[in-house]
């Protein structure tokens, strides 16, 4: 039976760029003095997941890497060797390198070797120099166990020796009883001497009746000799006589992975059902568990006994199709992921491992199940059409509503009752939809902990970065597109704001500089701020600078003009240019990125005490609250986080600038006035300012007042693209369906407020 | 007509739709018609250019308006029950366009097309399939989907040079 791997691997893929990125984001958040044992335990898992995926689906490159890593952290977890600064370097280079391996087959190359075998290396070198067990040479156990774990489904038996081309270390004399009882049948023998084979040479074989003597060349510690035979024999019927003196110690902790499954077994399983029966015998089992009392290593007994008949109740009584499946299942996701945890409980008794096994794809299988309850992977596309649909749906309600509200209430009560219910649970169903595109930001703010550690670490600054409402949730589309903009703004933070620690000294502030990145709900707007407490924005440099580029300024600017500067295409202040910034490719590209996605940025920048740089965004792209408003025949839609108020001017209110059109006072300050009815050249009920109603409009710091005939109600508007079917029109950012189902288009107030300048 | 055509059309002959534009018949490709629709109120666009009515909801999607008339310059254009709009699939774009009148389906073999002349007919020859004739009706047929993607239209934002 084969399985075909491929329609497993996107799954995958997916999987482990998270389980990279939380590994990346746990490490970043590990306290080195007092590592927290449930985080190791937790990096621990994500390096076994990885690696018992990539062994499954043969890419072993991966599979290496993790391995070596995934015992280092072991260990660690452990508690045998400490965890150091220099660890936590590597692990996070072995993410990045993970990632380049996995983007390599994510496109169907192969990663270039160089990196991971160098990072392997460098984890060795950690794994010993940090060592309390000495001899112990990582790459001994290493190897072999990985060839075990590939050989899923693959027929090559030896990679062992073809993977570790080094000569055996030890030769043991290896002495064990033949009896009915230890092995059934011929099979069981082949399989052992199999295993064998698998790890070393077996030379001088003689089987008796009654007992088997081989010699043993192999790299395994004895430890991992009695680990294949607690398959099949208990511990004191087997002798092992180690021959060489540089017989290594006991590694106790790495066993647990080699031994996981041997490919033989699996295919006899996956072929034939046979497998299944073997061990089924209860009998077995309880033997099995009484032979773990033996080596007491756990107190609950009674526990492990109760899961294991579970799980055999599962594992027995499947039909093939279902076993079939289950294999896939797990093939596909869990199929390693609990060998981590129950490598503690099931390694002492291996004889254990093996009644497992056939359940324990069962096991995996209800685990699946029940992560899938919790949460399911569907594709952005699917939610698309379901928010079109919503969408759809509240114009359909919106028309059914304004047709009912013209019918006689006393007459129709039962069908207005209807429809009020029915638009309570539209409302809700739209939230509903809406809230599935919702991610929390933590998404993109997790990621500056690495940005921080690694720039700061290379300009030679200390800079802490502290995150405040990472929980606020946005549109996924905004969270993407919003990323970029975000790393660059964090990085002039880090290179231009946060001074170095010694200058920090001198000006008398903490050495170490602190990096905030806020998000926060506001109205209808998310608010997301990037301040440090470093130099703030040197005012005579931007000026000093943009007369150089030639921009034109004067020194009679106010702060906010002379920060605005520094959008201005190829603006660059950084006297050096570095690494991590200033190129002056940034600021603009910002600016441009965050006003396509209809957000807008600010700066607040004070020097000596640090500049923060806010972004405000809508929360979604398909849907605003608006306001719409008449202008002769026609209906628009302004977007009501831009509005400020609206008023009617009173005589006087308006005055005429000769050449500069009209001004309205409001409160003391002049406004410039627009009428609407002027810009998109329609016909309008009023002409005079005086009749019709005034729109205080607000973006990018500039207001104006927008003169339209009369304010007709507020909505929530699906947005529609105009650009779909037509061209993208100037002063409008899009279209929406009102509730008599004619169209209605969505004006652009940045766009109008910068056409109010001209 | 329709039953003759069945019978001599071929695997090579085209299927048309024709509208009248003032005295001239034009035909398109029959595929690119998505539907033929009633002209209802549409909603302007500023600063769009004349023939370019507006925007209409088309069952959720936002579908402008071309009025072939006013691009063609014949003169009398009022809107009323009978003003026809038919609705087209370019590429992926949905565009509805304004005619005269919708007047048939027919199929043309390739020896009933003739290449267009340079002729003074509103349309530039660039758009032109060539010249139809059936029952002694000439037939202009337009390559619609290169009309409502050149820049001549003022639909799509970078449209190709025409030509």
């Amino acid at each position: 039976m084969s399985i075909d791997m491929s329609q497993f691997y996107q799954a995958f893929f997916e999987e482990t760029v998270e389980q990279l990125a939380s590994m990346e984001s746990l490490l970043l958040a590990l306290d080195l003095d007092s590592p927290d044992g449930d985080q190791l335990n937790a990096i621990f898992r994500a390096a076994h997941s990885i690696k018992g995926g990539s062994g499954t689906f043969g890419f072993n490159d991966m599979t290496e890497v993790t391995h070596i890593l995934e015992t280092l952290l072991d260990r660690i977890r452990k508690k045998e060797i400490s965890i150091t600064s220099e660890m936590v370097d590597t692990f996070l280079t072995s993410v990045d390198v993970l990632k380049e391996i996995l983007g390599a087959h994510q496109s169907g190359h192969i990663a270039d070797p160089s990196a991971s075998i160098a990072l392997c290396d460098k984890l060795e070198r950690l794994a010993q120099g940090s060592s309390r067990i000495p001899v112990k040479d990582s790459k001994d156990f290493a190897r072999p166990s990985v060839a075990q774990e590939h050989g899923v489904g693959t027929p090559t038996l030896h990679v062992a020796a073809t993977i570790n081309g080094s000569p055996a270390r030890y030769t043991y004399q290896i002495k064990f009883p033949k009896t009915p009882a230890v092995f059934p049948s011929k099979k069981h023998l082949n399989n052992l001497l199999e295993n064998l084979a698998n790890i070393g040479n077996i030379s001088n074989k003689e089987i008796t009746s009654k007992a088997v003597k081989l010699t043993l060349n192999a790299n395994a510690s004895e430890e991992e000799l009695r680990e294949i035979f607690s398959y099949f024999l208990k511990p004191k019927q087997l002798s092992i006589v180690a021959l060489d003196a540089r017989l290594p110690l006991a590694s106790p902790e790495d066993q647990a992975y080699g031994f996981f499954e041997e490919p033989e077994k699996i295919r006899a399983r996956l072929e034939e059902e046979q497998g299944y029966g073997l061990f089924e015998d209860p009998e077995t089992l309880k033997n099995a568990a009484e032979n773990a009392q033996g080596y007491g290593f756990f107190e609950d007994q009674e526990n492990i006994k109760a899961k294991l008949e579970d799980t055999q109740g599962y594992g027995f009584f499947m039909e093939p199709q279902e076993i079939k499946s289950s294999v896939e299942n797990s093939q596909g996701y869990g199929f390693f992921t609990e060998v981590g945890e129950k490598s503690q409980s099931s390694r002492p008794f291996p004889a254990l491992r093996q009644e497992e096994s056939p359940g324990r794809r069962a096991s995996d299988r209800v685990t699946a199940a029940s992560l899938g309850d919790s949460s399911i992977r569907v594709s952005v596309g699917k939610v698309d059409k379901m928010v079109n649909l919503v969408g759809e749906l509240v114009i359909t309600q919106a028309m059914l509503a304004e047709t009912v509200s013209k019918m006689d209430a006393a007459l129709n009560e039962s069908l207005i009752n209807g429809l009020v219910q029915l638009e309570r649970n539209t409302r809700d169903l739209q939230e509903s939809v809406m809230s599935v595109r919702m991610m929390p930001i933590s998404l993109v703010f997790s990621r500056f902990q690495r940005v921080v550690r690694d720039s700061a670490g290379k300009l030679n600054k200390k800079v802490q970065l502290k995150i405040v409402g990472e929980g606020t949730e946005l549109d996924k589309g905004l969270i993407e597109k919003v990323s970029d903009p975000l790393t660059h703004l964090v990085r002039n933070s880090l290179d231009h704001g946060i001074e170095t620690p010694e200058v920090r000294v001198a000006k008398g502030k903490n050495p170490l500089g602190t990096i905030t990145l806020r998000a926060a709900h506001q109205g209808g707007n998310i608010v997301i701020e990037v301040s440090d407490d470093g130099a703030g924005l040197n005012r005579e440099r931007i000026i000093a600078k943009a007369r150089e580029k030639g921009i034109p300024v004067s020194d009679s600017m106010s702060d906010a003009d002379v920060w605005q500067i520094i959008f201005a295409p190829g603006f660059s202040t950084a006297a050096v240019v570095t690494d991590v910034s200033g190129r002056g490719v940034g600021m603009d590209v910002v600016k441009k990125n965050i006003e396509s996605i209809g957000g807008r940025v600010e700066i607040i920048s004070q020097q000596d005490q640090g500049s923060s740089i806010t972004i405000r965004l809508p929360l979604t792209l398909a849907i605003l609250d608006g306001l719409s408003i008449a202008v002769g025949e026609q209906n628009y839609i302004l977007p009501l986080s831009f509005i400020s108020e609206s008023l009617q001017p009173g005589p006087g209110d308006i005055k005429d600038i000769s050449g500069q059109g009209k001004v309205v006072q409001v409160r003391g300050e002049y406004l410039p006035l627009l009428a609407l009815h002027k810009v998109f050249n329609v016909d309008a009920k009023f002409t005079d300012p005086m009749e019709g109603i005034l729109v205080l409009l607000e973006a990018e710091g500039k207001k104006v007042a927008l003169q339209v005939d009369e304010l007709v109600g507020q909505h929530q508007v699906v947005i529609k693209s105009l650009e779909t079917n037509y061209r993208k029109v100037a002063g409008i950012s899009g279209a929406t369906i009102m509730g008599d189902g004619r169209v209605a288009l969505i004006i652009d107030v940045a766009a109008l407020v910068k056409l109010s300048k001209q | 007509m329709q039953a003759d055509q069945g019978q001599t059309a071929e695997s090579a002959s085209r299927e048309l739709l024709t509208f009248t534009l003032g005295s001239e018949e034009y035909g398109i490709d029959i595929l690119k018609v998505q539907e033929i629709r009633g002209y209802e109120s549409v909603t302007t666009i500023a600063h769009a250019p004349e023939f370019i009515k507006g925007v209409i909801n088309l069952r959720g999607i936002i579908v402008p308006i071309v009025d072939m008339r006013i691009k063609f310059k014949l003169g009398n254009v009022g809107y009323d029950q009978t003003t026809v709009v038919i609705v087209l699939n370019i590429g992926s774009r949905v565009v509805g366009m304004v005619v005269d009148g919708v007047s048939d389906v027919i199929a043309l073999k390739p020896e009933q097309i003739k290449p267009a002349p340079e002729f003074g007919a509103s349309l530039d020859t660039k758009y032109l399939l060539g010249l139809g004739t059936i029952d002694e009706r000439m037939i202009i047929l337009v390559d619609i989907e290169r009309l409502m993607t050149s820049r001549d239209m003022e639909l799509i934002e970078a449209a190709e040079t025409a030509g």
